[in-house]
């Protein structure tokens, strides 16, 4: 309680002690010519190999890949466009082998050319193992990325050919119709070729976007400053002279911060969308509101039930469950309408492909009737199921499981929830015991807007455990199947049409139970122009962010 | 001190007959009342006929149905508690004070040890070791009671150090009873009043103890309604909907206050030294 109190004390605090650059802002323009962005972490990673960064925000300002993404305000889907190849990539083989080619006078911080070589440093370093924590899409695609170690050792992983500085080729173990995403992530960024600092890197990276780093002091501030070397890029603008990172902010104080929208608090904006009980808050303040931006859609935030558990094997009982949930309890506990959507399929809106549809029609609020008689039919007798339902011990997983409890046990089958701290928490989701729980929650953001990354990870029988993330531990091989065969479609309408069967098939098994399209929403500061979200990620681009 | 008593009973009558209470507007701390909240999971009426107390933002549900519920968790926590902490207190207390010799160092150390050790910390941590299936409330006043014995061991201790040494004691050993009828027959009667005293003086802590569990989201399994877990939930909303955190808020206060009057009251009255 007493930190609590603190915290709030100290916003008073901090709101006072701007006061004084509030004027000075005002008498002077040059001084507002730079964009603060809090962050409540103690770190901001920019090594590439380390960063889980979607190519819209941080990283995306200092570093760039092969390719990256085309975020529009517009409402049209985000695309994957060259960044420094000239081109998406060119498939040969099927699709087992993609070939790029780099843009002419794109240099790195240092005034010194790009090459293919650098590229490929970039990916074999993030192969090593003191620098892992990185998206891992690429570590099994590539040939023989199952066993490299990384470059620190003299070898070279075999699979990515630089014939020459200006060519790029990559091997995969199988077709993959989405490389050209996968070549947009962090690791595929150039990385000065024998570049073996691992320990401080991700402080000095050297950059080939728009900014490089000024200083960097850990826990405290990031100061980015305009690279004089970058160019040629259709995708990021670059305008404001310099941004500067305040880490270890806390979410609450900084919201705070944004509604007083004071002093340099207006050229500011935070790393982390507005929390559930701040929102109303918000939307009682006038000129606060009016800034208020909200992501068309989002992720899935979907009940997971755990098919090998004892209750939920039965397919009458998860069937039963799709009309007991209570999805309109759950979005007002998510925040109310401002929260999302009702979903009802697996692939997300603003995705290619997706197809709308609804398997288990009824009111949000749920059918009790129909799932009561679901479970008669099966002569399951309602109270004679428990379920166990974990959640995290954190106030907005307390009380969107009891939502979820609420809208179940109004059936009569009863439901114990189970909290968690989050490290146990995912420790249980994604861990190997199929026992730790019946029930759980989970919003899932696809690392790039494909249908693949909907469902691959959480329904493929390989995402079971181990630290995976298909928490309803389902396993079809028929399912399976499909999934490599659309993985493999280089034809993009083709692959679209596969994953919406997908989707559909995987549905009527019922291992979960789709609740919203979970959106985000955000507070820059007043000053802060051009900051939107498009249709896909839910989170603002950076990359277009300007100032007044 | 008339208050506090009042406030006493009130509180248990409230949290024996809080079903029936509920009921007289036909409300309970489970259900749902969605058409109660706006758009955004705000409340829409601070009081009404039906919901006195309003109801809880995002989810609609009786707010004085989760207060006079809450009690039922507190009291029965804060009492099942205090009365384990007793018994162990006071069997710790008169074994060092009367048996003495190595056996009275081992205990007072450990008296000391239960005294000093950071208790909040090693609830939290011991959470995650038992497993789900043990009763949430048992288990609570299980780890409450087996680390507030501290204070109440010594206090019988020292009581029965200068107990022992009284005539009708002395007595009773020369004329050969046995230690163990002595301490039942002769020196725990004359405890007694000491024992109650402080049971009424410690169970404001164990109160305070389970609220803070709570409050840090370790303690009743949600949505056994609590006070502690009410209040933190309420906090986050201060500046839209106040009232969310009062009600409970007052609740906890007046209830640690008024046994904490009683103690005083019970402490200066009957202090064992004037007896």
């Amino acid at each position: 309680m007493k930190r609590k109190i603190a915290k709030k004390v100290l916003s008073v605090l901090t709101i006072v002690s701007f006061l004084p650059i509030s004027l000075t802002a005002c008498g002077s323009q040059t001084n507002a010519k730079e964009l603060h962005i809090l962050v409540e972490s103690s770190k901001v990673q920019l090594d590439p190999a380390k960063s889980q960064n979607l190519a819209n925000t941080t990283l995306g300002l200092v570093l760039r890949r092969l390719t990256t993404w085309d975020i529009k305000n517009d409402g049209s889907e985000t695309k994957v466009v060259p960044d420094l190849a000239t081109d998406t990539g060119t498939p040969f083989e099927n699709g087992k082998s993609w070939k790029y080619t780099l843009k002419d006078g794109i240099k790195f911080e240092n005034g010194k050319q790009i090459t293919t070589k650098d590229i490929k440093w970039g990916i074999e370093r993030s192969f090593a193992d003191e620098l892992s924590g990185g998206l891992t899409y690429h570590k099994t695609l590539l040939v023989g990325g199952n066993t490299y170690k990384g470059p620190f050792s003299g070898k070279e992983l075999d699979s990515i050919e630089t014939p020459d500085d200006k060519t790029i080729i990559f091997h995969l173990e199988r077709p993959f119709g989405d490389w050209p995403w996968i070549v947009s992530q962090p690791a595929f960024s150039p990385v000065p070729s024998g570049e073996k600092n691992v320990q401080t890197y991700g402080e000095h990276p050297v950059a080939s976007g728009p900014y490089k780093v000024e200083s960097y002091e850990l826990g405290n501030k990031l100061v980015l400053v305009k690279n004089d070397n970058w160019s040629n890029d259709n995708v990021r603008v670059g305008e404001v002279p310099k941004i500067v990172y305040e880490m270890n902010q806390n979410q609450d104080i900084a919201t705070d911060r944004l509604i007083q929208d004071a002093g340099i608090d207006q050229y500011t904006f935070s790393n982390s969308f507005v929390s559930t009980a701040k929102l109303p808050q918000i939307q009682k303040n006038e000129q606060a509101s009016k800034r208020l931006v909200t992501s068309k859609t989002g992720s899935l935030a979907y009940l997971a039930l755990n098919v090998k558990s004892p209750s939920l094997s039965n397919l009458a009982v998860r069937k039963a469950l799709q009309y007991a949930v209570d999805k309109n309890a759950y979005r007002v506990a998510s925040g109310g309408e401002i929260a999302g959507d009702f979903a009802t399929t697996l692939i997300t809106p603003g995705i290619e492909g997706r197809e709308n549809f609804d398997l288990y029609k009824s009111d949000p609020s749920g059918n009790v009737d129909k799932a009561k008689e679901i479970l008669k039919e099966a002569g399951i007798e309602p109270s004679s199921i428990t379920l166990k339902l974990i959640t995290a011990s954190s106030s907005a997983g307390q009380t969107t499981a009891q939502a979820i409890q609420q809208g179940i046990e109004r059936t009569g089958i009863k439901v114990d929830i189970v909290s968690l701290d989050t490290e146990s928490l995912d420790k249980a989701q994604t861990g190997d015991d199929p026992t730790a729980y019946d029930i759980t929650l989970l919003s899932w953001q696809p690392d790039y807007p494909s249908a693949n990354g909907n469902i691959q990870p959480l329904f493929a029988t390989s995402e079971i455990g181990g630290g995976n993330y298909n928490l309803s531990r389902y396993s079809n091989p028929d399912v399976d199947q499909k999934i490599t065969q659309a993985q493999s479609e280089i034809d993009p309408v083709k692959a679209g049409k596969l994953w919406a069967t997908l989707d559909k098939e995987i549905l009527e098994d019922a291992p979960v139970v789709p609740l919203i399209y979970k959106t985000t929403t955000w507070l820059p500061g007043s000053k802060v122009k051009n900051f939107y979200i498009g249709q896909f990620p839910s989170y603002p681009n950076y990359l277009k962010v300007t100032v007044e | 001190m008339v208050g506090s008593v009042v406030i006493i009973v009130l509180t248990i009558l409230l949290a024996v007959f809080a079903p029936l209470i509920c009921s007289i507007n036909g409300q309970d701390p489970y259900t749902y009342h969605l058409d109660e909240l706006d758009k955004s999971g705000v409340p829409l009426h601070n009081s009404t006929f039906n919901h006195w107390f309003g109801v809880e933002p995002l989810t609609g549900r009786d707010l004085f149905a989760i207060v006079v519920f809450g009690a039922r968790t507190s009291l029965l926590i804060g009492f099942g508690a205090t009365v384990f902490a007793l018994l162990l207190g006071s069997l710790v207390g008169v074994i060092a004070g009367f048996v003495g010799g190595k056996l009275d160092t081992f205990l007072s150390r450990s008296t000391d040890l239960v005294l000093l050790f950071p208790e909040l910390i090693f609830m939290i941590a011991l959470r995650s070791l038992i497993p789900d299936w043990f009763p949430r409330e048992l288990l609570m006043i299980l780890v409450i009671g087996a680390f507030g014995w501290g204070a109440i061991a010594r206090v019988v201790r020292s009581q029965t150090l200068v107990l022992a040494n009284e005539g009708f004691i002395l007595s009773s050993r020369v004329l050969g009873a046995k230690k163990f009828y002595t301490i039942l027959r002769h020196l725990l009667p004359n405890l007694m009043s000491t024992i109650v005293i402080f049971g009424a003086i410690s169970i404001p802590g164990k109160i305070g103890s389970e609220a803070a569990l709570s409050f840090l989201g370790v303690g009743i399994s949600a949505p056994t309604p609590s006070w502690g877990r009410s209040i933190a939930d309420a906090v986050q909303w201060i500046n839209v909907d106040a009232l969310y955190l009062v009600y409970p808020g007052l609740a906890l206060f007046l209830i640690t206050f008024a046994f904490n009057m009683l103690g005083d009251f019970l402490n200066k009255k009957y202090d064992p030294r004037r007896l």
